[in-house]
């Protein structure tokens, strides 16, 4: 009796709850809808009222309202985005922005609502991955003109304009719908003490062949010194992968399709560097390390070598002295090149603005060469717009590491891995065990490069039967070329 | 009793079905325009992965090694606990705290406590002597299922240190006097009256335990991810990894559903064998 009266009283209070949560996530929708509807309905009437644009409208007194989106919020970040934001609304009086932003986790879902309902922020911040799909659906426009009708328009360092726009999106799609904002890249961490007890350069770090003698020389385990922050796993055998494609020439498929890690270069690059690990010149407890782990090696003193983006330099910097730590540029291969990747976030203008001039207004203001620097400075991004290489905050210290490598004229972006829908499974798991199992000793290098290649092959061979008119992916040069 | 039936219709009821339709659909969330009817074949591919077999005998490690030491522990714990002393309450009250943590904070404490290079338990096991040099404990294949053991043990033994307590309270006083006037020793006590009072409570709890020690997954993804090279893979975290990494959501429910069924004949074997129906009726 006594049971069955608990579980109904449970049973009651849980739906009771439920109840109230589903009346509450109702009752704030529907709130946020009404305000949606009026401020869309009142921006529109706006633009009814007045066809010629931002002069117009102020003269008329009536001032522009602006949703500027952001969805990778942080507390630094949104306090310099809203110091840039009142920066414009004072040097604009016809237009107003307001600042909102979503949790990471949930701006997908929350643009993808927004578009299909026609209510998305006038400009938000996107993800690289979301390009594709949001200017498919046509939910954002296309920002070619504004771009060649703008002042600084051919000042974007030759990365951003040549790959992330034109390659990246122009070439694909046909116009430019992201305009990046700031750009995250690899650099080395190295320990600058042990460099010099070691008798080397910063200098010599500067190629692959300096990096492996460095590691080498910097391990001594009887000081619980490792030469190399090894990342054994989450995305370990990637990281492994960015030296290993370096060793290809970027050239990562044959023109039908066959993956040539396997190939004598490929297996080399593999077992040389896997065997930094296996010859004990990183812990052992490393094959176990993933992003958390390896920060933590190199800011607890064990390992001299990172290799990390930009983010890492907060942490260095708060828990290491000056003296002991420095970012060298990503080092470079015997034929010259840097073989990396950059990424990054970009503005858009939606489709569902009625004002995308004034959207386009503040976008070009964001992206003013200053205010890039500043926002960047904050995000620890490299700037997308030249003059970074002369400005102190981006030339000196930890960050000139980056800068270098992002202005380097040889700078290579690696290929993709490909753009089948294997990929995640590719680099989640199966890139990682492979190479845990030739660490372990469980299979031999060049069974390890044979598994991970025919992987490779079959999805791609696959994908392209599928979607021929898509190319295998390649290496890109910052001039935007392909490295064929 | 109709919002009961209710809501175990729309929370268990329907995945249960999703899951099963699944299982027989090659469905990947990357192909949701290419669903289609898939017989038998995920569950083939189950049987010719070839990491399956490695992982099958790491779930039954992983399941009995945690369960018996949980069980035992547990049961000291509740002895320990049985007689008034002072303080008692607010020991009780440590003790059982960590059945409080959630499952992401035990991982992160023993992947950091079990670090190979800095972690506390190896420069204990150091300056004790015991060891000579660094064990990497989760890099080592041969160790790392072990060390998410000690972590789900440790959160565990709460769980049945309360479950047996509560019965052991519950045994009645004058059954153990009874069968002190009539000469039994104490271990005779415990074995001939203690123990059959308290068994439908340990044959619940152990069942229950069995099926959540094998559907633990959040240790095992937090601490080693399954690795190195899937040696501290369990079935359940297998399913979970493959089903968010491939999101090939056919393969992982024909998993599931391999699971159901290997548990469901766990549980009416278990209870046949336990003889639970017969069991004392008090508790």
């Amino acid at each position: 009796m006594v049971e069955k009266h608990l579980f109904q009283s449970i049973t009651a209070v849980l739906l009771a709850v439920s109840l109230v949560a589903l009346a509450g996530c109702g009752g704030a929708r529907t709130g946020k809808e009404a305000d949606l509807k009026s401020g869309t309905e009142s921006t529109q009437t706006e633009t009814d009222g007045n066809e010629s644009g931002t002069k117009d409208s102020a003269d008329a007194g009536e001032v522009v309202e602006l949703r500027f989106h952001d969805c990778i919020p942080n507390p630094e970040r949104e306090a310099k985005f809203k110091e840039l934001v009142e920066r414009f609304n004072e040097a604009n009086p016809d237009i107003k922005v307001t600042f909102e932003s979503t949790p990471w986790d949930q701006a997908h879902n929350k643009m993808v609502t927004q578009g299909s309902s026609d209510t998305l922020p006038d400009v938000s911040i996107i993800h690289t991955s979301w390009i594709s799909e949001f200017s498919t659906a046509g939910w954002v426009v296309p920002l070619d003109d504004y771009i060649a009708g703008w002042e600084y328009g051919d000042q974007f360092i030759p990365y951003a304009r040549n790959v992330l726009m034109d390659y990246d999106q122009k070439r694909v799609y046909g116009n430019i719908y992201g305009i990046p904002d700031g750009l995250t890249i690899s650099g080395l961490y190295v320990r600058k003490d042990w460099v010099e007890e070691i008798g080397m350069t910063l200098e010599d770090l500067e190629t692959w062949d300096g990096v492996f003698e460095a590691i080498e020389k910097m391990t001594d385990p009887a000081k619980n010194r490792y030469g190399l922050a090894f990342r054994g796993s989450k995305y370990g055998a990637y990281q492994m992968g960015t030296y290993l494609l370096g060793a290809l020439g970027g050239r990562l498929y044959e023109e039908d399709g066959t993956c040539r890690i396997n190939t004598p270069e490929g297996l080399a690059a593999f077992e040389r560097y896997c065997n930094l690990y296996l010859d004990g010149y990183a812990p052992q407890d490393s094959i176990n390390w993933g992003y958390a782990e390896m920060v933590q090696g190199f800011t607890s003193g064990l390992s001299g070598v990172l290799n990390q983006t930009t983010e890492v330099t907060a942490v260095c910097a708060e828990s290491m002295s000056d003296e002991e730590w420095t970012v060298v540029q990503f080092p470079r291969f015997s034929d010259g090149n840097i073989y990396s990747t950059a990424d990054s976030y970009f503005y858009a203008v939606t489709s569902s603005s009625r004002h995308p001039d004034e959207a386009w207004r503040f976008v070009s203001f964001m992206l003013e060469p200053e205010n890039n620097m500043e926002y960047c400075a904050v995000n620890m991004y490299i700037p997308v717009m030249q003059g970074a290489e002369e400005d102190p905050r981006f030339a000196q210290g930890y960050m000139a590491g980056f800068t270098k490598t992002m202005n380097d004229p040889n700078f290579i972006r690696n290929p993709y891995y490909g753009y089948f829908p294997e990929q995640t499974e590719f680099t989640d798991t199966i890139y990682d065990q492979e190479m845990q199992r030739y660490l372990l000793g469980q299979q031999s290098a060049q069974e390890a490069v044979d598994n991970i290649a025919d992987f490779l092959t079959q999805a791609q061979q696959r994908f392209m039967e599928e979607s021929p008119q898509t190319p295998p992916p390649c290496a890109v040069r910052a001039d935007g070329t392909e490295v064929k | 009793m109709t919002p009961g039936y209710l809501i175990l219709l729309v929370f268990m009821g329907y995945p249960l079905l999703n899951c099963i339709r699944l299982a027989f659909s090659n469905y990947k969330v990357t192909r949701l325009d290419d669903v289609t009817f898939a017989g038998f074949a995920n569950f083939r591919r189950i049987f010719e992965d070839p990491q399956i077999g490695m992982i099958t005998l790491n779930t039954l490690k992983f399941v009995v090694i945690t369960l018996a030491l949980q069980l035992i522990l547990g049961f000291i714990l509740a002895l320990a606990l049985k007689k008034p002393f002072r303080g008692r309450g607010i020991y009780q009250g440590i003790v059982f705290l960590p059945w409080a943590f959630s499952g992401f904070l035990v991982g992160l404490t023993f992947q950091w406590m079990f670090n190979g290079e800095y972690g506390p338990v190896n420069d204990l096991l150091l300056k004790a002597g015991l060891i000579h040099g660094k064990i990497s404990f989760l890099g080592n294949p041969k160790l790392a299922l072990y060390t998410v053991v000690a972590a789900l043990v440790w959160q565990g033994i709460p769980f049945f240190g309360i479950m047996l307590l509560a019965a052991l309270q519950s045994v009645s006083e004058e059954l153990i006097e009874a069968a002190k006037i009539d000469g039994a020793k104490s271990i005779q006590r415990f074995v001939h009256v203690t123990l059959p009072c308290i068994k439908p409570t340990i044959v619940s709890t152990v069942l229950l335990r069995t099926i959540w020690i094998f559907n633990n997954a959040d240790i095992i993804y937090i601490m080693t991810g399954g690795g190195p090279a899937n040696s501290s893979d369990t079935l359940s975290s297998y399913m979970f990894i493959k089903a968010y990494s491939t999101l090939d959501f056919g393969f992982a429910s024909a998993l599931g559903v391999v699971f159901m069924l290997g548990l469901t004949a766990y549980i009416i074997t278990f209870i046949k064998a336990a003889k639970y129906n017969q069991a004392g009726d008090d508790v």
